[in-house]
């Protein structure tokens, strides 16, 4: 994060400009990774592998905008607390289709017969 | 009172209050557009039908992903100006910041544009075709559709293909160009439902239950009157007058049923838990005042009348037809047909389905409506199976085969290359044509005419088409709200806060770390759902 003194501000600007040309170059890649055919591993189209690959440069892209722009790296721990928090909920959200697999709710007797 | 910790940090906290704030907003949002997420999982993995995925083009997608990057960069970069006191700085890259996001919001405009006015229909058989809608000529109300000869099967010509299309195009004078996708109903009754008509004085909406039988007319209304909001509004009155008065009838017996019931049994202790009381009301039928349901007129002379309707506003079956509105018309449908321009096919439903069977799907496919009956069609399909020979071939080098979209779905690339007899390596596609798809004035494509009764559900590519564009067009319609809410909160602090930078620049620059914080987020949100919507 930036601190107070010009110089410091610069500094954090240059590096600011470093990432955002990181996050493009992700982007280029997250692209090709879709759409060249040489990056086209396992299953032909698109696969287990290639949703793994795209969500983990998403979420490099995204650990990149959140810890530099958003300064999550220099932020206090409460603050760690409160996004984090809610992004775990929303992973725990992701996980409701599991429940049309296994039904939790059951009781003695309920199919009859 | 001066709001306290703007500028200054707690000391429990060591933050200033609308960093805390901000983030717990931040929380919030994360979960909103994690449920969505949540959702769109849900829908794809109990999808029971072939998801289209990579269907979008990428190319919009793509820009956008850079444009919001860098408005992300330019937001910290007004941040760091205004630590360094440089307002005149701060302000351009806020202005830079405001422009990405009018730009995004554009170039969504333009995506969401294309997807409105691209059509597509799904036979009965499970094939879907989908393309620009064709034009038919109306003149002195009555609609005239261009026929085409049936060529023999096999010998598709692409030249009157695109003769057709051309034709299609413009409407000779003194024919006006409707869309080819009209109900055409010839009628000489109509009936309007007075109760919903009642519960809405605006609109004439539909209900399923009709009530009791009439015994009384309540509006004498003679044949061939003409049908107006006077009438309309006679009508509603004395039926409301008259559901009234039933109303009171009925709680009026069911009081005193209660009443007597209570009385022959008063100790019992199930009063309390009694929750229905039958009542009769056959002996009070007399003094009820029949309410009228429907009004019906009928054309002046007896002779149908010939309406057209849009596919969205009317449910018709062969010899009736009932608009959104509520009005029920009893005639005949006469001939409605859905005329395409065919950009894409997609035969994966019928695949699926013929596999389910335990049939040969390649054999079920060729044997579809679409290539018995249109030579074009076949030529192309057959131009396919050819290229998937080589295909196949190459990819078994990369020790992989061909997967289901590329046996079954043609691009509109494919359709044209196939039709003149080319490859689709050859088509070279436009910038334009990247973005929005194919240029229909310039390129050759066939022309499929669909009866209505062999059309399973067409629609536009809207939420009404699948749910993948239901969750498609919330998703990203609800994050491009929050782009234009960001970027209008960056206006009010970018150009609205010379005051606040003179007296308390230091608030000002909190003021714009939330904002930016606010923003970048929202470019977060992009960064998953570009590749999840776009690439998956």
């Amino acid at each position: 994060m930036a601190g107070d003194s010009p110089q410091e501000i610069m500094k954090a600007v240059k590096f600011y400009c470093i990432i955002g040309a990181c996050l493009f170059g992700c982007t280029v890649l997250t692209v090709s990774v879709a759409t060249v055919e040489f990056f086209d591993r396992g299953a032909r189209g698109f696969d287990t592998f290639d949703m793994v690959l795209g969500l983990l440069i998403a979420t490099c892209k995204a650990t990149l905008v959140a810890a530099i722009f958003m300064h999550l790296n220099h932020e206090k721990k409460m603050i760690h607390w409160i996004f984090f928090g809610s992004l775990v909920m929303a992973l725990i959200g992701f996980l409701i289709f599991y429940l049309a697999f296994w039904d939790p709710i059951s009781f003695e007797g309920f199919y009859l017969g | 009172m001066e709001i306290p910790y703007l500028v200054e940090a707690r000391k429990d906290t060591g933050l200033f209050n609308s960093k805390i704030a901000i983030w717990l907003f931040l929380a919030s949002e994360v979960m909103l557009f994690g449920g969505l997420f949540s959702s769109y999982i849900f829908l794809r993995i109990y999808a029971d039908y072939p998801w289209p995925e990579r269907s979008l083009p990428i190319l919009p997608g793509y820009i956008n992903t850079f444009v919001l990057i860098g408005s992300s960069i330019t937001v910290v970069f007004a941040w760091a100006a205004l630590k360094l006191r440089k307002y005149g700085w701060f302000q351009l890259w806020i202005g830079i910041t405001i422009a990405c996001a009018a730009l995004f919001m554009a170039l969504k405009g333009i995506e969401y544009n294309v997807k409105f006015n691209h059509q597509a229909a799904q036979h009965l058989d499970g094939t879907i075709v989908e393309g620009h809608l064709s034009y038919a000529k109306l003149k002195d109300g009555i609609v005239k559709y261009p026929e085409h000869k049936k060529a023999k099967a096999g010998h598709g010509d692409s030249h009157d293909s695109h003769d057709k299309a051309k034709d299609s195009h413009a409407a000779p004078s003194g024919y006006e160009k409707i869309p080819a996708n009209v109900i055409n109903f010839s009628t000489n009754e109509l009936s309007i439902n007075l109760k919903t008509y009642v519960e809405n004085k605006k609109r004439i909406k539909f209900l399923n239950d009709q009530a009791a039988e009439q015994k009384q007319e309540l509006v004498s209304v003679e044949t061939g009157e003409p049908l107006t909001l006077e009438l309309l509004d006679k009508a509603r009155k004395d039926y409301r007058a008259n559901f009234a008065h039933n109303e009171d009838l009925q709680a009026k017996w069911l009081r005193e049923a209660w009443d007597k019931a209570r009385e022959k049994d008063s100790e019992s202790p199930n009063w309390k838990l009694a929750r229905t009381l039958k009542v009769e009301p056959n002996p009070a039928d007399p003094e009820l005042k029949t309410v009228v349901n429907t009004l019906k007129f009928k054309t002046k002379s007896g002779d149908p009348v010939v309406f057209r309707f849009k596919p969205t506003e009317v449910r018709e079956y062969p010899e009736s037809a009932i608009l959104k509105g509520g009005v029920a018309l009893s005639g005949k449908l006469l001939r409605s047909p859905l005329i395409l321009h065919v950009d894409g096919l997609d035969f994966r439903a019928l695949a699926t389905a013929a596999e389910a069977l335990g049939k040969e799907p390649m054999e079920e496919i060729e044997k579809s409506w679409i290539i018995q009956n249109n030579p074009d069609i076949a030529k192309i399909w057959h131009a396919h199976l050819k290229d998937i020979e080589k295909l196949t071939k190459h990819l078994e080098e990369r020790g992989q085969e061909p997967n289901e979209v590329d046996l079954y779905r043609l691009n509109w690339k494919e359709i044209v290359a196939y039709l003149e007899g080319t490859s689709p390596n050859d088509i070279k596609d436009s910038l334009v044509e990247k973005f929005k798809g194919p240029d229909y004035y310039k390129r050759h494509f066939p022309e499929v005419t669909l009866e209505r009764n062999q059309i399973h559900f067409e629609s536009k590519f809207t939420p009404r088409w699948n749910n993948f564009y239901a969750i498609y067009f919330i998703i990203t319609g609800l994050h491009g709200l929050h782009v234009i809410g960001g970027a209008i909160v960056l206006f009010y602090f970018g150009f609205r806060s010379r005051k606040m930078y003179e007296s308390n620049p230091t608030w000002l620059t909190n003021r714009v770390e939330v904002a930016g914080l606010f923003w970048h987020f929202v470019d977060l949100v992009w960064i998953f759902l570009f590749p999840v919507l776009y690439l998956m």
